[in-house]
């Protein structure tokens, strides 16, 4: 997976704080085992995450790991369509 | 309003009564599933029962609000009942939502008791509570564990508290146009008379095996959790960690679920993720959607992939008790451009399209659509203000309707058709935003010389963007990034502009009025080509 920029990083922060209401987690803390996002609120953010970063994320072909922290979802947007 | 309407009804009319009758036959059979964990309605019943005499010991009175802190969950569904069997109101919270407004919520509701669980541990660390703290599943510092509190004698008489059906459940905490949460109080009444209509309509029965996707404090969740129980159905509830699309589909197909139960980003989401193959899910009699528009070209694919399910469209907001109207779609929809209806009015509901001066519209014209009948609020709690301005009362007073905001049009069939939002009002992520507020905290940023902001449909999960237009005053650096912080001091996020055109001047029509036409054309067109 390519690596997330710090700037990336601090967009899905962001995007966690204002968009969904969940107060900004630590960029490695693991998300799902820390139960922060149910299947709806990750649906959330990613369509946020399409909205504001201009991208389409290849759900087809997503996965857990893609989806654990902060940082792997901003690595995410490295290999989504612009 | 007052905290208790006055008690008329008959006791048997009270969900939780509901749910105990059709436990009584029915002790051995499972009610809750979640994961490797199931729960019977035996336990169900005799769990909430301890838990309830817990609270009425702890001094808990008819009409005081108990906050629940846990993830929809078999040991949350407990609480609900226990909490309704008190007497009290539940009120859900999202533990995921940052603490402040949490602490606003419960400054707001003020209850008598919090029940929470092992995963509020983070969120609870940072709130001031003024009032006891209990444990219902795994340890928890300051709180009172009751999870595994002495069983009482056997034969001990269930807890009764002194209520009437017009009493209130729950509560619901949306958000408000300022950002600040408003309760929305529910009774029991209200969901009873839903569930009325609906268990009937859509052949609940026991042995069925339906979703319970929606979280508590979407009042979505009511039908899912009362609409199952009541009948002695099974409740499947998503187990932490079922996020992705396929997963969605695999918990579908190996829990043989009877009902799937959803809002459209998620069947959207399915679509996307590819997460359906010819012929697939095929133990589903019934799928139902509520809280968003469903894009006809997602429905069109899961009624191709999944061809014997029936496809039911709620519509309805919190403020009428989880839906109004309903639209069973008989066929695939072969235009997809073509809003799937909203329908017509659930037994016992009224819908009415009425004109700016609130008099009803004849068939064939637009306007706002007005709720009455057995679903409607009592309103807001502690807020007068709102509720008067939300929910109109007949001049003989006998009647009360609520404003949805909604626009609508009745057909030549009597079929609702929704239109979107009132004029300057968009609906994004479940929120209710008046553009006119962005453009009014946008015009006060400085280096912003003329604004506008306009919704423009996207083509993501749901429905609307926010879309802004500004032109900038010369001397000043500003770029969407500083923009979008200076607006997230006075603004929520969800009212947060998503997409950002800087213009040297702001488009105009013939008449020299801001087009704001022209602007959404730019923007979709913009949306277009990335």
């Amino acid at each position: 997976m390519a690596d997330a920029t710090p700037e990336d990083v601090a967009r899905v922060q962001a995007i966690f704080q204002e968009a969904l209401n969940i107060a900004a987690p630590d960029p490695d803390l693991d998300i799902i085992e820390a139960a922060l996002l149910d299947s709806l609120g990750l649906i959330a953010l990613l369509f946020e995450i399409e909205q504001q970063f201009g991208i389409e994320i290849p759900l087809e072909s997503l996965e857990i790991e893609d989806i654990r922290s902060v940082s792997s979802i901003a690595g995410l947007l490295r290999q989504s369509a612009r | 309003m007052s905290e208790r309407a006055a008690t008329s009804a008959p006791a048997s009319a009270l969900l939780h009564e509901r749910v105990s009758a059709s436990a009584r036959s029915r002790m051995s059979q499972t009610a809750l599933v979640m994961g490797a964990q199931r729960m019977t309605y035996g336990e169900l019943e005799h769990r909430s029962d301890r838990l309830a005499g817990a609270l009425i010991a702890a001094g808990v009175s008819p009409g005081d609000r108990v906050a629940l802190l846990i993830p929809k969950s078999p040991a949350a569904i407990v609480s609900m009942l226990a909490a309704l069997k008190a007497g009290a109101i539940y009120v859900p919270v999202d533990v995921a939502n940052p603490p402040a407004r949490v602490q606003r919520i419960l400054d707001s509701a003020e209850p008598s008791v919090v029940l929470a669980c092992a995963a509020s541990a983070r969120l609870l660390g940072r709130l001031a509570l003024g009032c006891p703290l209990w444990s219902v599943e795994g340890e928890l510092h300051g709180a009172r564990a009751v999870a595994d509190a002495p069983d009482g004698a056997d034969g001990d008489a269930p807890p009764r508290a002194p209520i009437g059906a017009r009493d209130p459940a729950h509560m619901m905490f949306t958000s408000g146009s300022t950002g600040e949460p408003k309760g929305v109080l529910i009774t029991h009444a209200m969901v009873l008379a839903f569930l009325d209509w609906a268990l009937p309509h859509f052949g609940h029965a026991p042995g069925e095996r339906i979703s319970g996707h929606p979280p508590l404090h979407f009042d979505l969740s009511t039908f899912d959790i009362f609409g199952t129980l009541c009948s002695g159905g099974e409740l499947h509830l998503l187990p932490a960690g079922i996020m992705l699309p396929g997963q969605l589909a695999a918990f579908i197909r190996d829990a043989q679920l009877t009902q799937w139960f959803s809002v459209p980003s998620t069947f959207a989401y399915m679509v996307r993720g590819e997460a359906l193959t010819d012929g697939d899910l095929p133990s589903l009699k019934r799928v139902i959607w509520c809280g968003e528009v469903m894009p006809p070209a997602v429905l069109a694919h899961w009624m191709a992939r999944v061809p014997q399910a029936t496809y039911t469209n709620l519509y309805g907001p919190t403020e009428t008790t989880i839906a109004s109207s309903f639209h069973t779609v008989a066929e695939p929809p072969g235009d997809i451009t073509a809003p799937i209806p909203i329908g017509t009015p659930c037994a016992g509901e009224q819908i009415e399209v009425v004109g700016e001066d609130l008099g009803a519209l004849p068939d064939g014209e637009a306007g706002e659509l007005l709720i009455g009948g057995a679903g409607v609020s009592p309103g807001y709690w502690r807020d007068p203000q709102r509720t008067a301005a939300a929910f109109i009362t007949s001049p003989d007073g006998r009647t009360r309707r609520y404003r949805t905001g909604d626009m609508g049009v009745r057909d030549s069939h009597g079929v609702l058709h929704y239109l979107g939002r009132r004029d300057g009002q968009v609906k994004t992520r479940g929120y209710r935003v008046e553009l006119g507020e962005i453009e009014s905290a946008l015009g006060a940023v400085p280096g912003v010389g003329e604004c506008a902001v306009v919704a423009v449909p996207s083509d993501g999960f749901e429905g609307t963007a926010i879309c802004c237009a500004w032109s900038p005053i010369d001397g000043f650096e500003l770029d969407p990034a500083a923009l979008r912080s200076a607006l997230s001091q006075s603004l929520p996020g969800y009212m947060l502009p998503s997409r950002w055109m800087a213009l040297s001047e702001l488009p105009r029509n013939s008449a020299g009025k801001l087009d704001r036409n022209g602007l959404k054309r730019q923007f979709s067109e913009r949306a277009g080509d990335g």
